[in-house]
């Protein structure tokens, strides 16, 4: 299914490319990768091991470039954005194809988790690139904060910067919260 | 100001710097150590551009993304869950957390001059890199590990100072709890330090160090080169309740001149004029 929702899309792109010309029944194939996105979401989403997480994140990292790609789709003839646009898609979606079929797997191991970790970061060094990353104003209106403050410390620890344990290092011995 | 100085930025203080950037963007008041030091580092960087001073290599650039993810869906993802949709707010939140994190740490690495080092020169002082590793590890086995082996260390140290036959006992006593204590937490910065063994990705950054180094040294002997980082287990010395142990950190400098240390200490090397900000 993956392959030939791919297919239809990287040759929609291809046309839009040689025409110039932003073709919109491209936005009816990016909502068929959508509901198979959504459903990869659930079987990760229902898999009870928490690594499940890395490939949910790479999913969800996909819808929100196809956000992105659609306004840009949407808005191209006002904003003079074809054939760029379809051009900036065709370079997206070699790595998202990639990115997807490692999230087809059922088995969560290290090797995997790697592959999935590095892939995503690779479609948005790419996005970021290419001008199709979310805007962080879409991130931040998803944090909760209340959390995120809750958990602020146990997250520096995580990265082996415990916050109390061991008192800054100065010169002249002066801790840094006398500054 | 100290000229010809270059730092290397450890993956923990990029990841660090840009979660405690983006927390204080969103109004969270966060009092982390980390925040004033890392931020001033980076003000150094963006305040003497020219200079390239900060330096990012290839393994800190692969693996901060990972690091990040990991660190916060090690914190932000409960094992049980019940309920899918309460799950799924969850994951959600981290993704958001870790794409927001990232758009900072992409704004902070443009003031980082990425270097590719050659992979030969890479591979060569990575050996070096390794033998150093065995030799810590050496040290760990016969002079730290097991409680026998830390008293005996700590008289071997007392006795160097306990020479005269007026010394009472509460007098060496005194100075074989304060070697007592320094053995301790030099124990357990090399604890940290065999936790991670082999610590693989700090000795490939270590390596690349030197690669890099070796490149500006054929332009200028002059040139200075220090890692920040807050990973006590090998870039950082570890601090204890007013007892320092820099075991690791020693060692690197010995060995490869070059100076390991928290980004406030980096900061204050390269830059040591205050920075008036906030």
């Amino acid at each position: 299914m993956r392959k030939q929702i791919m297919q239809q899309i990287t040759e929609n792109l291809y046309n839009m490319e040689a025409s110039g010309k932003v073709d919109l029944s491209i936005l009816k194939l990016l909502d068929e990768l959508r509901s198979m996105i959504k459903e990869l979401k659930q079987k990760w989403l229902e898999d009870r091991n928490t690594e499940s997480y890395y490939f949910y994140q790479g999913l969800r990292n996909i819808e929100l470039m196809l956000d992105k790609m659609q306004d840009r789709f949407e808005h191209a003839p006002e904003k003079h954005d074809n054939p760029k646009i379809a051009e900036d898609s065709i370079a997206l979606f070699k790595v998202v194809d990639d990115l997807l079929s490692i999230t087809e797997t059922n088995t969560i191991n290290d090797q995997n988790v790697n592959k999935i970790l590095y892939k995503t970061r690779d479609l948005r060094n790419a996005a970021s690139r290419l001008n199709l990353i979310e805007p962080i104003e879409a991130d931040v209106k998803m944090l909760d904060k209340d959390n995120i403050r809750y958990n602020f410390t146990p997250m520096m620890k995580n990265l082996d910067i415990p916050q109390d344990e061991d008192p800054a290092v100065t010169f002249g011995g002066e801790s840094e919260s006398n500054n | 100001m100290a000229e010809n100085q270059k730092v290397i930025i450890d993956t923990n203080v990029l990841v660090a710097a840009c979660i405690i950037e983006n927390i204080k963007e969103l109004g969270i008041v966060v009092n982390h150590r980390l925040y004033s030091q890392s931020r001033h580092l980076f003000s150094v960087f963006i305040k003497r551009q020219q200079e390239k001073i900060g330096i990012l290599t290839p393994t800190v650039h692969s693996e901060a993304f990972l690091v990040l993810s990991k660190a916060v869906k090690d914190v932000f993802i409960p094992s049980d869950f019940q309920d899918i949709k309460i799950k799924q707010i969850f994951y959600d939140n981290a993704v958001a957390l870790v794409n927001s994190s990232e758009h900072r740490m992409r704004y902070l690495v443009g003031f980082l001059l990425k270097k590719y080092p050659n992979y030969n020169d890479v591979r060569k002082f990575h050996g070096l890199v390794k033998d150093m590793s065995m030799y810590l590890k050496d040290r760990w086995n016969v002079k730290y590990r097991g409680r026998i082996s830390r008293i005996i260390e700590s008289e071997r140290r007392s006795e160097n100072i306990i020479t005269g036959t007026k010394w009472k006992d509460d007098q060496k006593d005194e100075v074989f709890y304060t070697h007592e204590g320094q053995v301790h937490i030099e124990a357990r910065q090399l604890e940290k330090f065999m936790r991670n063994w082999p610590n693989r990705n700090d000795e490939m950054i270590l390596a690349e160090t030197l690669a890099i180094k070796n490149d500006y040294k054929k332009i200028s002997e002059e040139y200075q080169f220090h890692i920040a980082s807050g990973d006590t287990g090998f870039f950082s010395p570890l601090i204890y309740k007013n007892t320092l142990s820099n075991i690791v950190t020693r060692e690197i400098k010995e060995r490869f001149e070059i100076v390991c240390d928290l980004p406030n200490v980096i900061q204050w090397i390269v830059d040591p004029v205050p920075i008036n900000e906030e």
